[in-house]
């Protein structure tokens, strides 16, 4: 399901990037001449496809238009001219490390995916601070000569992995008068060893998602570990913000699944002196580093558990009456602990969306079969097209094993009312994973603004957080002179013992709006004031960056606070990683 | 003390008082009786009735609602939590849970809501002349019981207010709420399960430490809400005004309907003060000879039959003003820290937090006020006023006058006056008295209080307590527009007693007879600055007083009006230092 691999090198990946988007540079969504969607490229399941369906969903759910088009500026915007530290541009050239101060490198880094990151490149808008130069290391020596240098001549380190940060993470402060030197660790990207008596593999944290598997697939292994973001997303982010994969009930979260750490402080490395699978020596170090968001160093090498690749992968998907119906049977699986690899559950708005993404059917009989599935499950089963939502499920493992599994999941999905609902159908809301941020850039060539956002609550506050955030998003939008009715739509992307991870998506057609941006980022904030006031957390795994900075203090408390800005003090005093993020 | 300047005074109290009422206009009077006397009963009683619910849920028919009750978390915690202190078998609480909440429970059934809209057409057409509903109300109330639940709180002045409340809401074809009613209610046989029919649940006066019943009453009360069945309604005042003074607020139910927004459970709750006048209230001298120490008649179906002999009297007209709907979220912006509720299961029962128990209070008292200043008035209100301060009667053409000049003065604070268009006063006066002749009467030019009906010879203590009655009843009239008169009446006394043109010295005594008062009118807590700048600019702006710098002085103009002023409020006051008195000495 994902992209064709491609081992990146600091240039050529830039060049196929988009600088201004997401994703590949050939990889987008556009309305052809005809007005139907289609997907570029050749890289996804969905690429070179024409969505027949796209166009009328796009223009009845945003009241947007295909003939009101917002294209993005072509023109790169102007950069503000490096503020180089000489001395310690002299001293880096004596390593050899590779380092520029094109405009170009420097501005691909000075961003991440947030809305207003985005918007502010398609519309030319100048960033106030930029990095001043960017170096590669090539391996974990090189960082630590790096911070070295940068710490002599006080210089400002800001790490960067895959740049798919969505929470300001990578935004240079815009008061920081130090030069500052984007490390990209892209080049740090090889898998120093397999221990498959251990089944762990020694990583550089440079490595991106779709490589590390990849390369680990061809010994018969895999991390397991699929964050939405693979394909760009690299080890070290992953460890930096506390990232979380798709299959995490098979293989766990970031903070399971390392065994060890390498991280260059400026204090100097910290690490582990073996490599135990659990200790009892005080507070997790590796805790520490896990969330820090690169205001403690960077990370370099991480020892990680693999598995073997499992024999069967089988998708399915559930269809239920209500989200009310699906909350409750996720619960119970939740409590069973029996959730598959993956189990999400799409609210109905997300279901008509997925819809709306079907390509072009070529069989009359493919037609014909969907039509009678639709008559199935909305005439003899009673569903209402408008309340039905649906399951995706993926199993992993031995084939039996597997299909007992998804019996027992059905079994119970049966109790609430849901009905199995195919492979194909759990299939493709997998694959609009990977599609939908795509589709964000489409959105912003027609006036529509779009992010997501997610967090982490206990059962029972499910669906009471779901529907009073998605409330309030609808009040604010309009209270702020909203034109046109927002689409607010959630899924639940994780089960816990305790709790689930919900997921927001939230868009609008921002026409007849001064300063779109503005208004979108009021509303995420009322958005996650909600959130937080109906027992949700800050974040369940996109961190904290410098977007939500201001929730710290009531989400971890004056003496949770007081204790990460002692260890930054002892860390780093001089503030030379300097992103301020998180405190 | 705020040192502001007068004009940002005026501005900052005007725009409170724009906050109290948005509008501050307030909407036109609709009366629903007309068609009714032009149209069928019987047809209106058996018309289609299809109200909109909240989110379009469907009605939850009674059983369905006790089930949910009885099935819920949170009964079934403090059900084993009974059961562990008494030693009892959860089944047997469990039984017990279902005994209180069959006695509570309403029974909604549209043919008695039917029987009642035939029976009460019959009776309002021969009581009243007109029944007046502000539409505007309507309209946002419909609006708002589609988009959240919706608690109803009117005030409480007589037993119709709740019958006629169902009354209005099933004419303009809205969800009819679900009352809080007393116990007693219940001893009335028949009529009871009636009421209960129509939507009331009966609860116990005081069940103060029995956690069953508590947890069966506020369960039932918020499954209602949080699914939005039906509007709740209950009375903040907690019983009848015997005195139409509005009484201080009972918490209890409105924590109760407010805590389901602070979980997280709805997303708001609109709160919609309704203000019911009455011209006459049907109960006028039974209150007075409550107060005076009669026993209320215990509510009994023969009590009931005896009473119709009122259905032979004029009653005037009855005003019902829907206020503006208030939402919960939007006060409770900043005050109330809702996260605070995260660390503790939400099916727990547990005290309101000393932030939110202070929240509830000031919620409180803010919609009584909003009551209050909703509240028609009417001239008799205000000849009521003046007749009690000539005890001993005056001269009708001195009345007259006296009402026109008061009117005037009303007007300028804000009252919210029934005055007939067009009418001369001398005809207002005329007509007033005649409705209300049972109370003053007109004798040789000459308006008078009228002292019981003396039928034969009568003893002193007779006489003494006739005079009583009728006193008391016309002071129910004039305490109807205390609420107007309240704050600048305190200012005046307060520079009276000082004596001193200081802001701060005034202030001092405004705030001291602000808290001895606080029990007895509606002044909402920690408003005390506030009610003395409402004080102050009201009295400034009918020139009364100028607020030259840091000084606070009377004009010349005053004099007349800062006289009669303290009156209204230093028989409060004197009444209370008597009260004093008479406590010390025992």
């Amino acid at each position: 399901s994902l992209a064709t691999p491609f081992s990146p090198n600091a240039h050529l990946w830039q060049e196929i990037m988009k600088w201004n988007g997401w994703g590949y540079s050939d990889s987008k969504f556009l309305f052809n001449k005809k007005g139907q969607a289609e997907f570029t490229g050749k890289r996804y399941r969905l690429s070179g496809m024409t969505l027949p369906s796209l166009q009328d969903w796009f223009e009845n759910t945003f009241g947007a238009s295909v003939k009101h088009k917002s294209p993005p500026v072509l023109n790169a915007s102007a950069v503000p001219p490096p503020r180089l530290n000489e001395a310690f541009v002299e001293d880096l050239k004596a390593t050899g490390i590779p380092f520029s101060n094109e405009a170009e490198d420097r501005v691909f880094r000075a961003h991440g995916h947030c809305l207003h990151e985005i918007f502010a490149l398609r519309e030319g808008k100048k960033f106030e601070r930029v990095p001043d130069m960017v170096v590669w290391p090539n391996c974990h020596n090189d960082v630590v000569k790096i911070v070295e240098l940068a710490c002599k001549h006080n210089v400002c380190l800001i790490p960067y992995g895959g740049g798919t940060s969505v929470t300001s993470a990578l935004e240079c402060p815009p008061e920081e008068t130090r030069c500052i030197v984007s490390l990209d660790t892209s080049q740090m990207n090889r898998i120093l060893w397999i221990d498959e008596k251990n089944l762990v593999a020694h990583v550089e944290a440079g490595i991106i998602g779709q490589d590390l598997e990849r390369l680990l697939n061809e010994s018969g292994y895999c991390t397991g570990h699929e964050p939405d973001s693979m394909e760009f997303s690299s080890l070290g982010g992953w460890v930096a913000t506390r990232a979380s994969g798709m299959k995490k009930n098979v293989y766990g979260n970031i903070e399971d699944l390392v065994i060890h750490i390498k991280a260059v402080t400026p204090r100097g490395v910290m690490e582990k002196s073996c490599q135990g699978p659990r200790m009892s020596t005080g507070p997790d170090i590796h805790h520490f580093i896990l969330g820090s968001e690169g205001t403690l160093g960077v990370v370099t090498e991480v020892t990680m558990k693999i598995r073997p690749i499992p024999e069967y992968l089988k998708y399915g998907s559930v269809v239920f009456p209500n989200f009310e119906a699906g909350v409750a049977c996720l619960r119970e699986v939740a409590k069973q602990r029996c959730a598959p690899a993956s189990i999400r559950l799409m609210d109905n708005k997300q279901f008509h969306f997925g819809h709306a993404l079907k390509p072009q059917v070529s069989s009359i009989f493919t037609n014909f079969v969907e039509g009678l599935k639709t008559f199935y499950i909305t005439k003899l089963k009673g569903f209402d097209p408008h309340q039905l939502v649906v399951a995706t499920l993926l199993f992993e493992g031995d084939r039996e094993r597997v299909l007992q599994h998804e019996k027992q999941v059905y079994d119970i999905a049966a109790t609430f009312g849901g009905l199995a609902a195919g492979e194909d159908n759990g299939q493709r809301g997998y694959i609009l994973t990977f599609v939908i941020a795509y589709l964000r850039d489409l959105g912003m060539d027609y006036y529509v603004v779009a992010e997501s956002f997610e967090t982490s609550v206990p059962w029972d506050r499910v669906l009471d957080l779901c529907q009073n955030v998605k409330e309030r998003i609808i009040r604010e939008c309009r209270e702020r002179g909203v034109q046109f009715q927002p689409l607010t739509s959630c899924r639940v992307t994780q089960t816990y013992d305790s709790g689930a991870c919900i997921y927001f998506y939230f868009a609008f057609n921002y026409r007849g709006l001064a300063d779109p941006v503005h208004t979108y980022e009021q509303v995420e904030h009322a958005a996650r004031e909600e959130i937080l006031a109906n027992g949700g957390s800050l974040s369940h795994h996109h961190g904290v960056g410098k977007l939500r900075k201001a929730w710290m203090k009531d989400s971890i408390s004056n003496v949770g606070v007081g204790m990460l800005k002692s260890i930054k003090e002892y860390v780093d005093p001089k503030n030379i990683f300097g992103n301020q993020n998180l405190l | 003390m705020s040192t502001v300047c007068a004009s940002c005074l005026n501005i900052l109290v005007f725009l409170t008082l724009q906050q109290r009422d948005p509008m501050l206009k307030r909407d036109g009077f609709e009366d629903i009786l007309e068609e009714r006397r032009n149209s069928s009963d019987l047809k209106y009683a058996l018309r289609c009735y299809a109200p909109v619910l909240y989110k379009g849920v469907t009605p939850c028919k009674a059983n369905m609602l006790k089930n949910i009750v009885l099935q819920s978390d949170q009964l079934h915690y403090v059900v084993n939590q009974v059961s562990q202190e008494s030693g009892e078998a959860p089944d047997i609480i469990q039984e017990e849970a279902s005994v209180i909440l069959e006695e509570m429970a309403h029974r909604l059934q549209i043919s008695t809501v039917r029987f009642f809209a035939f029976a009460l057409t019959k009776a309002f057409k021969t009581l009243f002349q007109h029944v007046c509903v502000n539409e505007e109300g309507i309209q946002r109330l419909q609006q708002a019981i589609q988009e959240h639940p919706v608690v109803l709180l009117p005030s409480h002045r007589s037993y119709m207010d709740f019958l006629l409340m169902s009354y209005i809401l099933y004419t303009y074809d809205l969800a009819l709420p679900v009352i809080a009613a007393g116990m007693d209610f219940m001893g009335m046989k028949f009529v009871g399960e009636m009421l209960r029919m129509s939507g009331a649940f009966f609860i116990r006066r005081s069940f103060g430490g029995d956690k069953l019943y508590w947890a069966v009453f506020s369960e039932y009360v918020k499954t209602m809400l949080r699914n939005g069945f039906a509007p709740i309604e209950f009375f903040l005042e907690g019983t009848r005004s015997r005195t139409c003074k509005s009484l201080t607020p009972k918490l209890g139910l409105l924590n109760i309907v407010i805590e389901p927004f602070f979980k997280g459970e709805v997303f708001d709750v609109n709160l919609v003060p309704v203000s019911i006048s009455y011209e006459r209230i049907l109960e006028e001298s039974l209150y007075a000879r409550e107060l005076l120490g009669v026993p209320k008649p215990k509510e009994s179906t023969s009590g009931l039959l005896k009473a119709r002999r009122i259905l032979s009297e004029d009653y005037g007209s009855i005003h019902v003003y829907f206020g503006q709907p208030v939402s919960v979220r939007s006060l409770a912006q900043g005050k109330v820290n809702r996260s605070k509720y995260n660390l503790f299961p939400r099916h727990i029962p547990r005290k309101p937090m000393e932030e939110t128990q202070s929240f509830v209070n000031d919620t409180a008292y803010r919609i009584v006020r909003l009551q209050e200043d909703n509240m028609v008035l009417k001239p008799w209100v205000l000849m009521a006023s003046l007749l009690l301060q000539n005890l001993e009667g005056l001269e009708l053409s001195v009345l007259t006058e006296q009402t026109l000049w008061l009117r005037g003065l009303a007007l300028s604070y804000a009252a919210f006056l029934d005055w007939p268009d067009h009418a001369p006063t001398a005809k207002v006066v005329s007509s007033s008295l005649a409705l209300h002749r049972g109370l003053a009467c007109v004798s040789g030019g000459r308006v008078s209080l009228v002292v019981g009906e003396p039928l034969g010879p009568v003893t002193p203590e007779e006489a003494l307590f006739n005079r009583a009655v009728s006193v008391l009843s016309c002071a129910s009239y004039r305490n109807q527009v205390l609420h107007v008169f309240l704050r600048p009446a305190m200012l005046a006394v307060a520079m009276h007693t000082t004596a001193s043109s200081k802001k701060n010295e005034v202030y001092n005594c405004f705030s001291f007879l602000w808290n001895m008062f606080s029990n007895d009118f509606i002044l909402c807590p920690g408003d005390t600055v506030q009610d003395f700048e409402e004080a102050c600019y009201l009295l400034v702006k009918t020139g009364a007083v100028q607020m030259p710098q840091q000084d606070i002085e009377m004009t010349d103009r005053a004099v007349l009006w800062t006289l009669e002023f303290p009156k209204v409020v230093n028989k409060f006051y004197s009444g209370k230092l008597s009260c004093r008195r008479i406590l010390s000495e025992i």
